[in-house]
């Protein structure tokens, strides 16, 4: 037996301490791993021990002044799927094509394709339809809410509101696309919050995950300038004009002159947000959902004769006592001439005269009498070649010559409102500047920012004002004399001149007619092509509001916009002025240039007998009717209106017991809601303003349903709902 | 001879070792047999490791209870048994992974290396043991003995198997080493490793995603999708366990991030599970196995088996360290289990049996 020598202990014990050092060595990088790395190491570790799942927040809500609801978001399904769970695609793809009304073969081919670990199979699915899918538990198909967008007025000021977009493939949540939707992005979406759950490593979730969530903050609202009513009127307008002279397009923009305050903006062509038409392609869609009053430029044409004149008043150059004369023409040095509209000229006027006959050499006159220094700082102080600042994205500046450029021939012209480029926005920004004191207010469609919020006591939903926006002064450009001169100028422009057209018996309204010239893609004039505009402003010595309103290539003969556009601002003020509260006034002023007639009382006669009456006196009549016997009028007995104003009759069943309840009622300040069914928005609104209440529309066409009903007892200033509906055939 | 009563320190150390090993496979295993739609099973590891375990125990009790010297006498037979079996199981085995490793009979896989390592083992030191200069001899003795490990090598790597072939060829050197080899020859054999490696790298393209794998556990986030993954789970095991750990049963690393967590990797969820406290005194234990067995090597009646004390605490030292420099990202990623705790059958059978020859060896052995 051979027994181990002294060279193989030595050996061993060599062996021992080999072993002891390696040891000692793996020892020392464990505690490395586990108390030095250890926590950079657990902090990666745990990022892939939990699955985030986010939730989205409420995109706010956007409202008109009033408070009514002119986007909301609601939410709708999704159906996703994982193709690496799904086990027999074909079976899986047959079963959901007919419900979801897919193609069969392509959807198998997106669920059989078990590279990709998730794929939308459909998205805006309604809750019933997901329901059908989900009762049939198939594994790997999976659901999830996604927000979706309403507008409840569809094309209503769509070109305002914009519309949104779905982010890319796999991410969630809206994105505003145009407009407010837009330009207000950041507050409207609001912060995602999340869910954070534990999970394996294939995602599955943990035996006792208890599921961590984090809720999302929901978007701010925003309360526009906007009001729905007179946007309403805007659109019925704009509607119209399109319609009457197969126009190209047709724009109109009503603001607070005051204030910059946008009431309303509306284009045509135009397009429902619920469903932009997303089908053109981004160039192709332009045409329709594209914000031409900021967007776009236009030679003003006439109606920048108001910056001209405002100009060369105020400057002290010229003064209401200066004249003109005018032969049909100007002749320029280099013997280029000017032509005047009027083919023979309009003679020997006063400066009022020249404006209200828009004659083109008196302004080539102001012009050239201001000089290019002068006149060039009031058109840049009245904001021209510079965006006016409204919270609309990628509006345009429009062209001004620059000052160094500029020839003698091109500043006479600019007097006129040609070679110069500007947006509508501009034009009405600045008009609004020239007649309401002086100031050039920014404009703007945000009036507040709200957050909706819930009582934690009540559990009662309230909105807190987060920030309010308020109207904002750029500069002084004119005194506040020269511009109470060219508002009382631009009143005659109306009733004298070539505004008659927007003339409103009992209002002062003032304004200015335009007729542009196009240019072609070659930069010259297309003949017989043009865009008819008129900017008005009501009342003149305190202006509530300013319109204008663009007809672009109107198909007439006589495409005048004292023609073609003044006759719409009118309409647009008629029903605007009493829903702002402002009463016509007859006073002395507008007898000398009307013939007016006393309104008679009516009170108390049977319907017939009152129609008669008011033929006779040649009045025209509206009534309200629920009985033949007349209880109140407008305007009340006495009043002195013009030939052909309208007299609203409100009839009642006659009841004694009834008439001594209602002047009971009356006493109380409270009123009877009339009916206002199967009456157009314009008409609900006449009749309603005139009982001192408001109107709250919904929908569009003629009225099918209302709230509080005909009849019943409410305090002046109640605001009725009116469901409006379009006629079926 | 007289006999005296085995070495318990041994035996304590080994129960705790592998009692412990069927807590940890259970603990580590019972969510992945729970999903794993073969299984579904969340006990399945923890029966198939009792049932082993008890195996074992038997394996070890026989083999600690017979004249250890007779093994001398079935030595040769033994090689060729073994040269026979690996030769077969490339010849007649069934790829399972695209590798020839096991020989599945009844329904029970054995792993043939298993047989060999220990084969060679008694091989090796009845052969050095029944002539010692033998040994001293170039070629003949030390060339032969090279020979032998290097056939058994070769039969292994081409199953493929490099780690296990790896291993076998450490362990033969500490064989040899202890059994008396010249330095003279043994430092040639390092010279020709050596200047072998250095050739091997400067020739190797070191773009060639071989050579890539082989080096990702210097950085394993170069590649954390594919090579470096396994060890950056097992890292991140070990780096959630802190100095206690998450506590027996909380490893998050279990739930399918860590692959092989129940075998090769049992030693990252020990980490997380137990800390850096658990994972040293596993270790301890281990070094406990290997000073206990080196004792009874350096006082063993005779040379057979001394060296045979050798080569099996060789074994479980050599396995045990490269298994958990794997897992502590100290070296390149191999497959082995850590000795007596990693699931998988019959490793823990063949295991527990040399167990049971040490102590047999130790029965003998001289008193200090």
């Amino acid at each position: 037996m051979t027994v181990p020598g002294v060279s193989n202990r030595k050996r061993l014990l060599v062996m021992l301490i080999l072993f002891s050092l390696v040891f000692t060595g793996l020892i020392g990088r464990l505690g490395y791993i586990q108390l030095v790395w250890g926590r950079e190491l657990q902090e990666k570790a745990t990022g892939q021990w939990t699955r985030d799942l986010a939730v989205y927040p409420k995109r706010g809500m956007i409202k008109d002044r009033n408070g009514n609801i002119l986007a909301q978001s609601g939410s709708s399904e999704t159906i996703a799927a994982r193709p690496s769970q799904i086990e027999d695609p074909k079976g899986v793809a047959s079963l959901l094509a007919p419900i979801l009304e897919l193609d069969m073969d392509e959807l198998y081919e997106k669920l059989a394709d078990k590279k990709s670990s998730f794929v939308w199979v459909k998205r805006q699915v309604s809750r019933e339809v997901a329901n059908e899918v989900r009762v049939l538990g198939i594994k790997g198909i999976d659901f999830t809410e996604e927000p979706k967008r309403y507008y409840p007025n569809r094309e209503l000021a769509s070109h305002v509101l914009g519309f949104t977009m779905k982010y890319a493939e796999g991410e969630d949540g809206l994105k505003g696309q145009e407009g407010i939707e837009l330009y207000y992005d950041k507050y409207l979406k609001g912060l995602p919050g999340k869910i954070i759950m534990e999970t394996d490593a294939r995602g599955r979730e943990m035996p006792d995950n208890v599921d961590r969530y984090i809720p999302p903050i929901d978007g701010l609202n925003i309360e526009l300038t906007i009001d729905q009513v007179i946007q309403h009127f805007f659109e019925k307008a704009v509607d119209d004009a399109m319609e009457k002279y197969n126009a190209k397009k047709v724009y109109a923009i009503g603001m607070d002159p005051k204030t910059g305050e946008i009431l309303a903006m509306a284009n045509r062509p135009n397009f429902d947000p619920n469903d932009p038409p997303r089908e053109l392609g981004y160039d192709g869609m332009q045409d329709y959902v594209k914000n031409f009053l900021a967007k776009d430029s236009m030679d003003p044409g006439s109606t920048f004769k108001v910056v001209t004149t405002a100009a060369a008043l105020d400057s002290g150059i010229m003064t209401l006592n200066n004249t003109f004369n005018c032969s049909g023409y100007r002749e320029l040095e280099g013997s280029e001439r000017i032509r005047c509209h009027k083919a023979g000229g309009h003679g020997h006027q006063t400066f009022a005269e020249a404006v209200e006959n828009s004659c083109n050499p008196a302004f080539v006159d102001m012009a050239l009498a201001l000089g290019k220094g002068k006149f060039y700082d009031y058109i840049e102080a009245f904001g021209f070649g510079q965006k006016t600042g409204i919270d609309i994205n990628g509006e345009a500046q429009g062209i001004v010559i620059p000052r160094e450029a500029v020839k003698n021939l091109d500043l006479a012209r600019i007097g006129f409102g040609q070679s110069i480029s500007v947006t509508p926005l501009q034009l009405i920004t600045a008009t609004a500047a020239a007649i309401n004191g002086g100031n050039l207010m920014r404009p703007y469609l945000a009036k507040t920012l709200t957050e909706s919020k819930i009582d934690p006591v009540t559990g009662q939903e309230y909105t807190e004002v987060v920030k309010e926006i308020e109207p904002q002064r750029i500069r002084q450009v004119i005194s506040e004399a020269t511009s109470r001169n060219v508002g009382k100028i631009l009143q005659g422009v109306v009733e004298n001149g070539s505004g008659s057209n927007a003339y409103i018996p009992g209002y002062r309204v003032g304004g200015k007619t335009g007729t542009a010239q196009k240019y072609g893609e070659d930069g010259k004039i297309v003949q017989g092509k043009h865009i008819a505009s008129f900017v008005g402003f009501a009342p003149a010595d305190d202006p509530k509001i300013i319109v204008l309103f663009a007809v672009d290539e109107p198909q007439v003969a006589v495409d005048f916009g004292s023609v073609v556009a003044a006759p719409y601002v009118q309409m647009i003020l008629k029903d605007t002025l009493p829903y702002l509260g402002v009463e016509p006034i007859f006073d002395e002023e507008t007898e000398e240039l009307n013939t007016l007639v006393e309104v008679p009382d009516l009170m108390g006669k049977e319907l017939a007998e009152g129609y008669a009456i008011l033929d006779e006196l040649g009045l025209n009549y509206l009534s309200e009717s629920s009985g033949t016997v007349i209880k109140d009028q407008l305007p009340k007995p006495g009043a002195k209106v013009k030939i052909n104003t309208t007299v609203l009759l409100y009839a009642q069943q006659q009841s004694t017991e009834d008439s001594i309840v209602e002047q009971e009622e009356a006493e109380e300040g409270k009123v009877l809601v009339p009916d206002v069914i199967k009456r157009s928005i314009r008409e609900s609104n006449n009749i309603l303003v005139s009982q001192g209440l408001k109107l709250r529309i919904e929908g569009s066409g003629i009225a099918i349903e209302q709230n509080p009903p005909a009849g019943s007892q409410v305090d002046l200033g109640t605001e009725v709902t009116v469901k409006f509906a379009m006629p079926e055939e | 001879m007289k006999k005296k009563p085995m070495d318990y320190p041994i035996f304590i150390t080994t129960i705790i070792l592998v009692c412990f090993g069927i807590v940890m496979v259970f603990s580590s295993s019972f969510y992945m047999a729970q999903h794993n739609e073969r299984i579904q099973d969340s006990y399945y590891f923890l029966k198939t490791q009792s049932q082993w375990a008890v195996v074992g125990l038997v394996a070890m009790i026989i083999m600690s209870n017979f004249s250890y010297w007779r093994l001398k006498k079935y030595a040769n037979i033994m090689l060729i048994v073994i040269i026979g079996l690996l030769v077969a199981l490339l010849i007649f085995g069934k790829p399972i992974n695209n590798a020839k490793r096991w020989f599945v009979i009844a329904g029970i896989s054995i792993q043939p290396s298993e047989i060999a390592k220990f084969g060679l083992i008694i091989y090796l030191s009845a052969s050095i043991s029944r002539n010692k200069d033998r040994l001293k001899r170039p070629i003949t003795g030390f060339g032969y003995y090279l020979a032998i490990t290097g056939l058994i090598f070769v039969l292994i790597f081409k199953q493929p198997n490099l780690s296990t072939a790896s291993s076998i060829v450490m362990l033969a050197l500490v064989i040899l080493f202890v059994g008396g080899a010249k330095i003279l020859h043994l430092g040639a054999l390092a010279g020709l490793g050596i200047s072998g490696i250095v050739l091997l790298l400067q020739n190797v393209d070191h773009t060639d995603y071989r050579v890539k794998r082989y080096l990702t556990f210097l950085d394993p986030w170069a590649d954390p999708l594919d090579d470096g993954f396994q060890v950056i789970q097992s890292l991140y095991a070990l780096g959630s366990g802190g100095l206690f750990g998450m506590g027996l049963g909380q490893s998050r690393q279990k739930f399918l991030f860590l692959p092989y967590a129940e075998t090769d990797f049992i030693f990252a969820i020990i980490g997380e599970e137990l800390g850096f406290v658990g994972g040293s005194l596993v270790m301890v234990l281990f070094l406990i196995l290997i000073w206990r067995g080196i004792r009874i090597a350096l006082t063993a009646p005779d040379l057979f088996g001394c060296l045979l004390a050798t080569g099996i605490t060789a074994a479980i030292g050599i396995q045990t360290v490269i298994n958990i420099a794997v897992v502590t990202s100290s070296m390149p990623a191999t497959g082995l289990p850590l000795p007596f705790i990693s699931a998988g059958g019959s490793s823990l059978a063949f295991f527990m049996a040399s167990i049971g020859l040490l102590l047999n060896i130790s029965k003998y052995c001289e008193t200090t």
